[in-house]
């Protein structure tokens, strides 16, 4: 072999080397992957959850539900795009996590008598005003948390929610991931704190000077079945922030928890009787905001109104 | 056709160990001339420090290299221009206190390594420490927090295997193995360790030391086009398998780099321009895994400038000053899942005493 040849193998050897890096590199981009119309690909999905999280961070919130909505509502919805579309949600209700549990543990008045109303328009104020969605956010975060549902669990029978759409949901506890039951009593609480705030209208002292609305079944189609929906799915879930919370946070949950159990089941009760109906404790469906008809003989409306006398009688006056 | 068989082989073997790449968030190895070239060293690292880098870089070095001591700082910007944050959560952990630090990416690594390398063989100790708080989402707190000690040797064997006609260039393979401890742990806490509001919980509950072994082969072809041109370029496959730590510990996952390079000599500078392609099959932004680097080398001081990620800029300056080396560089970091999203600027110094026989 002459060096001549010698010396083109070398370059030769050489150029196929580069030509594999090339080839890599080609590969590399081929792999990128690509998003159609109604599906998206993992790293687009990647970029909207981190999106959705640098947008909280700056409290961003028309930036973060418009990161991850089109996901949702995709068929390549799932757990993270859920909870993600939960926190989205919340952004507008003004609930953050450490501020909310610096609030709770500064509170002065007694969870045990009725002060969780005071607590509530205290921490979500609202008003009526076109601009304020508070109550309208934490509702679709409420539908956000209820999809988050274990797998295998099969959408059959009642207390199933949203059926025709990509993220159908539970109204059981049980049903529903650790994840969902943890963050659902916060998004439970700004719903009711919104409808509060809004009806109730409170003074400086945070004391009611306008009775709630819904004390008269025909009324409670909307927003009084959204709280007594609200009430409900936040009992159920306080066991389960109960067992991650910290001692002193974790008394104040007891606390509130023992109010609502004994007071929320009587309400319910007395609310059916006043209409001449029997039933014992809060209806499993009023869970569902949408069940209430609005008619002296629908067993929800009627349970729906005896909650928002309950809430008359006990949140303090001015 | 031979020549047509053995690429595809070496395709093969290329596309294969790119199957077994994976996520490359915390690489150990703190290069600061790394991050000042905007990690573009692949193909050009042929020093003693090659042995953390890509260890085809050691059949380069044959006279003794000692590194006695070589010292490395990174932090992050808000780190190192209001650390007063960090310093609050960590005198007063509270609610109050972790409210303020949500959005603030506080970062900071310290190393400490000391490398022999001779006739192709390398051996190091490394001694490093890094912590980390990314709190993002005011809603639900997540995002990284803790802090990890790493310390071990790392033994490693670069010989040629190939030389191209005439000493026009050379092909070296390179193979490391590492025997590391690593106490402690970088982690996303979950709701309900945030909800705990204890910090033992929220940092993670890793107790004692674990060990852990690893692998680290090399390639780097070089290819000499005249007097003054030398075309360069290199693979690495870090952690092959991946280097876990029986305690749990987080552990060091594979990657799989490639890169290329064209060096420049003249009588008194040389110039290495260097492109490094990484975490080549993951499905991250394209964007990320590209990384371009000049380096311009007087005598005493050299420049470094890069793109980190396809545009995110990195530069230094490294003064050489007899036995003493002085570095100091920036490199922009992303930490979103594309570039642009949640980009930090990082600082970084070094100070290294090193005897060349």
């Amino acid at each position: 072999m002459s060096p001549r040849n010698g010396e083109t193998r070398s370059k030769t050897y050489f150029l196929n080397y580069v030509l594999i890096v090339l080839l890599s590199v080609f590969v590399s981009a081929c792999s990128a992957p690509s998003s159609n119309g109604s599906s998206f690909n993992e790293l687009k999905i990647q970029e909207s959850l981190d999106q959705v999280n640098v947008s909280l961070s700056r409290q961003d919130c028309g930036m973060a539900v418009a990161s991850i909505t089109p996901i949702f509502q995709s068929s390549s919805t799932r757990e993270d795009v859920r909870l993600a579309t939960a926190h989205a949600y919340a952004c507008y209700t003004k609930f953050e996590l450490f501020t909310f549990i610096s609030s709770l543990t500064r509170f002065s008045g007694n969870f045990a008598s009725g002060a969780l109303w005071e607590f509530l328009v205290r921490v979500f104020p609202s008003t009526l005003s076109p601009g304020d969605i508070a109550f309208e956010s934490a509702q679709s975060s409420i539908g956000a948390i209820l999809s988050l549902v274990n797998s295998g669990v099969p959408q059959v029978g009642e207390g199933w929610v949203n059926l025709n759409t990509p993220n159908p949901g539970s109204l059981v506890l049980a049903q529903r991931k650790n994840s969902a039951n943890t963050f659902l009593p916060f998004m439970a609480m700004a719903s009711m704190g919104a409808l509060l705030s809004r009806y109730g209208v409170p003074d400086s002292a945070f004391h009611q000077t306008q009775s709630l609305p819904w004390t008269n079944p025909t009324q409670t189609q909307g927003n009084g079945c959204a709280f007594a929906s609200s009430s409900l799915l936040f009992l159920d879930s306080l066991t389960h922030l109960l067992v991650s919370s910290s001692a002193s946070v974790g008394a104040a949950y007891t606390k509130i928890q023992s109010y609502l159990q004994t007071g929320l089941d009587a309400a319910c009760t007395a609310g059916c009787l006043s209409c001449g109906l029997s039933c014992t404790g809060c209806p499993f469906l009023l869970r569902d905001q949408s069940k209430c008809i609005g008619t002296n003989t629908d067993v929800y409306s009627c349970a729906a109104a005896g909650i928002s006398n309950l809430v008359n009688v006990d949140w303090q006056g001015p | 056709m031979k020549n047509f068989i053995r690429i595809i082989f070496i395709l093969g073997i290329v596309l294969a160990l790119q199957v077994l790449a994976a996520d490359y968030d915390h690489p150990l190895y703190l290069s600061v001339r790394s991050l000042a070239l905007g990690n573009a060293v692949i193909s050009s690292v042929d020093d003693e420090q090659s042995l953390f880098l890509n260890p085809a870089g050691l059949a380069q070095v044959r006279s003794p290299k000692l590194s006695l001591l070589n010292l490395s700082l990174e932090g992050s910007h808000q780190l190192v221009f209001n650390s007063s944050d960090a310093v609050s959560v960590n005198k007063d952990f509270g609610i109050e206190t972790l409210n303020q630090i949500i959005g603030k990416n506080e970062f900071a690594k310290v190393q400490l390594n000391t490398t022999l390398a001779v006739l192709g063989f390398g051996i190091g100790l490394i001694a490093d420490g890094e912590a980390a708080s990314r709190l993002l989402n005011r809603v639900s707190p997540t995002g990284e927090l803790g802090a990890v000690g790493t310390y071990g040797v790392q033994v490693g064997y670069g010989l040629t295997v190939a030389q191209f006609r005439k000493g026009r260039g050379k092909v070296n393979f390179g193979i490391a193995g590492k025997y590391l401890y690593r106490v402690g742990k970088i982690d996303v806490p979950s709701l309900s360790s945030v909800l705990s509001l204890d910090k033992d919980t929220l940092l993670g509950d890793i107790k004692g030391v674990g060990y852990g072994l690893g692998l680290d082969s090399g390639l780097q072809v070089s290819y000499k086009l005249n007097n003054k041109f030398e075309l360069l370029s290199g693979a690495v496959m870090s952690n092959i398998g991946s280097t876990t730590f029986s305690n749990g510990s987080p552990s060091l996952a594979p990657y799989l780099a490639t890169g290329l390079g064209l060096r420049a000599k003249s009588r008194e500078l040389t110039a290495t321009l260097t492109y490094d392609l990484q975490r080549i099959t993951e499905s991250i932004d394209w964007r990320k895994k590209n990384h371009f680097g000049l380096e311009l080398s007087l005598p005493i001081i050299s420049f470094y400038g890069g793109l980190n990620g396809f545009w995110l800029p990195s530069y230094g300056v490294a003064l050489n000053l007899a036995l003493i080396r002085l570095m100091v560089a920036s490199m922009a970091h992303e930490l979103g899942t594309t570039i642009g999203q949640n980009t930090e600027r990082r600082y970084a110094a070094q100070a290294q005493i090193k005897f060349e026989f």
